[in-house]
């Protein structure tokens, strides 16, 4: 066990030096300059040329990437471009963020999901089935800035009511949190709602196939006592899997929902930097997501050891 | 059976749940007292601001972007100012006078006014303030304006004179411009500190989040500001800041046209709006082929129809305009009388086949995602030009990429939006002069710069109004850009605040903004 | 395949799916016959109007007759979900076919890229590359195919590995067939059903990616109606003139539920152990 973490570990680190290359090579692969952007169009050449150099972005491409990894393994993220402000703390903040509505938004989803879903398995191919399958696949396909600008409208023009405009955190103020966060977390619980359903009906169906579970049927325990005490624990190996790779999905924040409603998260932090060419911001960030995906991961994988023992590293 | 009809209930219940919890708990109208503004009752104002864009720093020397103008603008002050009907009063000058042959011009500045951190204003901060735009390595985007300028000297500490090279009549509007915001002197790093002689003090800013300002207790003017903060807090999408503003949660936002129209007349909101300053347009890369003949640029001009872009983009809510916006009321020109402008179909057409392409040719315009309006004109555009024969492909660029492109001097066509500026200088030397800095449209006409520059230097107003209207005729009949539209500019307010925006600025406006208990 | 073909003939849900699809790419083709007006033709007359005689689904900002544009709409979102789905299938089937036949390394080398590629975050990617490569419908497939591509490739690897032990295999090698012989003529086949259902999915998860790109300015480009990119420009309208994003939003809901369901279908009909339910 031990090893194996120190080996998935070690594995760790080609992934992230392949990450921080592509990010760099994109990044700078598409046009544009944050010093035009920062001074707009009616910046004069001179201008762009001694902010470039403030930037630093006079240097070769190869000793900016040498300089900024150096920077990474002696934990330093460098500062943005346009603000000067330190990448690290800024990154921490929003995660923190974007941990709050992602938790919530999973949450959601999992509470219509997991019942559905079980429901679903048990009556399977019935009309029930039918319906609940079509209600959460009706919930992707519509896109979520649809989803969430009717939220939006709908409830400012028939409830005359709107979110906080300033974002508290759950350990501030659970109730102003809770307000702040709601329609977003409902806008991508929708989505996340679908893909655990869709899983936890198929993991169920397989399961209640099993030989154990007719063993229990037949020995006159109810359906209820099967469903929670055989099914839930032998199906919950796909269902943790798909759960924890949404979670490290939306981790990486969730670009669209959090500019749609102004979330100060990790992925408008991202977007943003992309369109203000702010390199080491757009750099720092994909990292940080990408690090915090394969870590979501490993902790899965941790957790199938945890639900059937008999899954040995 | 059972289970079906449990299930629907659950579901029908938990989509209610979710929309109680945001409904239930605020009744209509006052969910902003109850979000607990704690100042309010202490009988405080504060004003809260929705803005689209973060700022990108707040160097009013350096950042020309609006979303940090719109808050350096409030935490400096500059030697003049403009006032709602765009005329020069006195700003940090008290008085002012141009010598008769116009080479020099002496300010008196205001006493007693102080720096945010306390010191004195004098006239040293302003020849360093100066010095400091004119430096080249500082980069500053004002360094244009002031190219006339000779050297600057301060023989008191309330007086200061600047020599010119030549008379220079754009020069007391230039000087009212937040680009040439008096700083104090010896500030370097003004992205780091902020300190001014203006009604507000930066206080804090959240990126992604606000930038907070608070009132300035010793502003020189003595009654202003009228509230004691504001918050600008960012929203990013309309339909985020029409339903804060429906719901009472801001106090201003900038919104559409579209949006303004639904907002009229709603309870608690009054629509504001104004004849803004600026412009959409057609640029034309006058260099390439075979925009490089006049007559195909005039083609394009008789073959758009401007009145759809003000129907169909701003809802019919916008000016057709010529170089000069027609804000600038007593220089702009009426557009009835650019011949150019009728739309004529045929005379396109027959233009067109002089040129030498009477089958039309294949384009691409390039335009802007970020800005709806921009791409919305695109497309009536590439319609427009279908009809005369004219393929254009639109490609819309993220912004970045445009403002790339928009410098390149390659482009084909594209359509954007300016500002006209408050001076017709601007308009029409800064745009459009061979030399002239935003002049990407490789346009170049010794006629053109010749009157543009004599205008400049025209000390007699009445001669000065002659030159232009003469230059306005001759840009647009050389079309070497499409002027468009100009839109007005909406505003929602809530109904106890008192903000009447102008073509002066949102700033001018917010400082005088009072809020109704 | 004979049993496939009754089984799926016999699956309502398959064939039904497979029907609506068919009619959306039968619409798609025939766009031009079917629809009322040219997509980009703008009635100045008849702004953001609701559904009447001379316009079924009422017109647009412009103008434009929305049934027009949703037919035509078909045409551009289709092409989006299958032509990428396709570059990530092509690539994804290589690299994974390659993995998990050869493994050791090469597998390692292979999934590590792919772990590189699935950990950059999908909408940021696909952002990134369209603005790199600049806009327009080709860029905009390329980007969603290459973000999808990690998924077909551990799907296809995955199917390899359960299968390249079996006896068929074996005896191919024993007789000396050449290495592609065996990836494409005995491996390939054998993969094919769950990368059908794997594209099925796929391909409408690529018509809401470009969707998400239309949001952010970055989709197909204007006049051309893509689904996603008539609904991120009718949220603007939306209290306006509903009816400008109800129908695309019908339309791709439709898509999008016969694309999952059919999906879902076969991978039912595949399953050996859901037969006979």
């Amino acid at each position: 066990m031990g090893s194996y973490l120190v080996k998935r570990i070690i594995s760790l680190i080609p992934i992230l030096f392949g990450i921080s290359i592509l990010v760099f090579t994109i990044l700078h692969l598409v046009p544009g300059d944050p010093a035009s952007i920062m001074l707009g169009t009616e910046a004069t050449p001179e201008a762009v040329a001694v902010l470039r150099a403030e930037m630093g972005l006079d240097k070769p491409l190869v000793s900016q990437y040498l300089h900024w990894v150096g920077g990474l393994l002696q934990g330093d993220f460098g500062v943005s471009v346009h603000t000067g402000q330190e990448i690290l703390p800024e990154i921490l903040k929003r995660f923190m963020i974007t941990l709050q509505l992602t938790l919530m938004a999973v949450l959601i989803g999992w509470t219509l999901a997991i019942p559905f879903g079980i429901l679903s398995a048990i009556r399977s191919h019935s009309k029930t089935d039918k319906v609940i399958r079509i209600l959460t696949l009706l919930g992707i396909s519509v896109p979520n800035f649809a989803v969430g600008t009717l939220l939006l409208l709908g409830l400012s023009l028939y409830f005359n009511w709107f979110p906080p405009i300033d974002v508290t955190s759950f350990w501030d103020d659970p109730a102003e949190a809770f307000k702040v966060f709601i329609l977003p977390a409902v806008t991508m619980g929708i989505a996340v709602a679908a893909g655990v359903m869709r899983m936890t009906r198929s993991a169920f169906l397989e399961t209640m196939d099993k030989d154990f579970i007719r063993t229990a049927r037949a020995k006159g325990n109810s359906m209820w006592t099967v469903v929670m005490g055989h099914g839930l624990r032998n199906s919950s190996i796909p269902i943790v899997t798909i759960a924890g790779m949404q979670i490290g999905y939306l981790l990486g924040g969730s670009v669209i929902v959090e500019q749609l409603f102004s979330i100060p998260g990790l992925g408008q932090y991202v977007l943003d930097g992309i369109y203000q060419r702010d390199y080491p911001v757009v750099q720092g960030g994909v990292l940080f997501v990408a690090l915090v995906f394969v870590l979501v991961n490993l902790i899965i994988d941790l957790i199938y050891t945890w639900i059937d023992p008999r899954i040995k590293y | 059976m059972k289970k079906r009809v449990l299930a629907s209930v659950f579901l029908s219940l938990s989509l209610m749940l979710s929309a109680c919890s945001g409904g239930g708990s605020a009744p209509a109208g006052d969910s902003k007292e109850q979000s607990g503004e704690a100042s309010k009752t202490e009988g405080k104002s504060e004003l809260i601001v929705a803005v689209d864009q973060d700022p990108v720093g707040y160097d009013p020397h350096k950042v020309p972007a609006a979303s940090s103008s719109r808050i350096y603008s409030l935490v400096y002050d500059s030697l003049t100012k403009l006032d709602a009907n765009l005329d020069l009063v006195p700003g940090l000058a008290e008085t002012w006078e141009t010598a008769p042959d116009g080479k020099s011009i002496t300010f008196h500045l205001r006493k007693g006014v102080k720096f945010h951190k306390g010191q004195e204003l004098t006239a040293e901060d302003v020849k360093y303030t100066f010095e400091r735009i004119l430096n080249p390595d500082t980069g500053s985007i004002a360094k244009s304006y002031f190219a006339s300028v000779d050297s600057i000297e301060a023989p008191d500490p309330a007086t200061v004179v600047f020599k010119l090279k030549t008379p220079d009549a754009a020069f007391l509007t230039n000087a009212s411009a937040p680009s040439a915001s008096i700083v104090s002197k010896g500030s370097t790093d003004l992205t780091k500190e902020a300190n001014g002689t203006g009604p507000f003090i930066l206080k804090k800013s959240e990126p992604g989040q606000y930038v907070l300002l608070k009132k300035n207790p010793d502003y020189f003017s003595k009654e202003l500001p009228k509230v004691d903060a504001i918050k600008f807090q960012i929203m990013k999408d309309e339909a985020e800041r029409m339903a804060a503003i429906r719901a009472g949660k801001i106090d201003i936002s900038a919104v559409s046209a579209d949006s303004a129209k639904l907002l009229e007349g709603k309870p608690g909101i009054q629509v504001k709006s104004y004849q803004s300053l600026e412009y959409s347009y057609l640029g034309i890369n006058v260099k390439k082929k075979p925009f490089d003949d006049p007559r195909v640029r005039q083609a394009i001009s008789y073959a758009v129809d401007r009145n759809q872009i003000v129907q169909t983009v701003w809802k019919g809510e916008a000016s057709l305009t010529g170089p000069i916006a027609p804000a600038l009321t007593s220089w702009a020109l009426d557009p009835s009388s650019y011949p150019s402008y009728s739309t004529n179909v045929e005379k396109a057409k027959q233009l067109l086949a002089e040129a030498g392409y009477p089958n039309g040719f294949d384009t691409v315009i390039e335009t802007a995602s970020t800005y709806p309006d921009m791409v919305e004109s695109a497309q009536v555009i590439q319609q427009q030009l279908k009809a005369i024969g004219i393929n254009a492909k639109i490609n819309q660029l993220e912004w970045g990429n445009y403002i790339d492109t928009w410098k390149s001097k390659d482009m084909n066509i594209m359509v954007g939006r300016n500002t006209s500026g408050v001076d017709s200088d601007r308009s029409m030397r800064y745009f459009f002069s061979t030399t002239g800095s935003a002049n990407v449209w490789n346009y170049s006409n010794p006629t053109y710069d010749e009157l543009v520059q004599k205008a400049l230097e025209a000390v007699d107003v009445k001669e000065r109004k002659k030159l232009y209207d003469e230059a306005q005729k001759l840009l647009v009949e050389d079309a070497p850009n499409l002027f468009l539209a100009s839109p007005k500019n909406f505003y929602a307010v809530r109904d106890n605040v008192d903000f009447s925006p102008t073509a002066a600025g949102e700033s001018t406006a917010l400082v005088k903004t009072s809020v109704k208990k | 395949m004979s049993t496939f073909r009754r089984r799926f003939f016999e699956n309502k849900t398959a064939v039904v799916c497979l029907i609506v699809l068919l009619l959306l790419a039968l619409a798609a083709v025939f766009a031009p016959v079917l629809s009322p007006y040219d997509p980009t033709q703008m009635f100045q007359d008849h702004r953001m109007e609701g559904s009447s005689g001379e316009f079924m689904l009422g017109t647009d900002q412009f103008g434009r007759d929305i049934m027009s544009r949703i037919i035509y709409g078909a045409r551009v979102s289709l092409m989006v979900g299958l032509s990428s789905v396709l570059v990530s299938a092509a690539f994804g089937t290589l690299f994974g076919l390659i993995a998990g036949y050869f493994g050791r390394w090469i597998d390692g080398l292979i999934m590590r890229v792919m772990d590189v590629l699935f950990a950059f975050p999908e909408i940021l990617l696909a952002l990134a590359i369209v603005a790199a490569l600049g806009p327009g419908a080709f860029n905009t497939i390329l980007a969603i195919g290459i973000v999808n591509i990690p998924i077909f490739t551990r799907t296809v690897r995955g199917a390899v590995l359960s299968i390249k032990n079996q006896e068929y295999v074996e005896s191919a090698r024993a007789i000396g067939a050449s290495t592609p012989r065996i990836l494409f003529l005995e491996i390939f086949p054998n993969v094919t059903a769950p990368l059908l259902v794997q594209a099925s999915l796929a391909i409408s998860g690529a018509i809401l990616t470009e969707s998400a790109l239309s949001f952010l300015g970055l989709g197909i480009q204007p006049p051309d109606p893509s689904w996603g990119g008539m609904i991120s420009e009718a949220r603007r309208y939306m209290e306006l003139a509903p009816g400008m994003i109800i129908w695309p939003c019908v339309a791709m809901t439709i898509t999008i539920l016969s694309c999952n369901m059919f999906g879902d279908a076969v991978r039912d009909i595949l399953d050996p152990r859901h037969r006979g339910k």
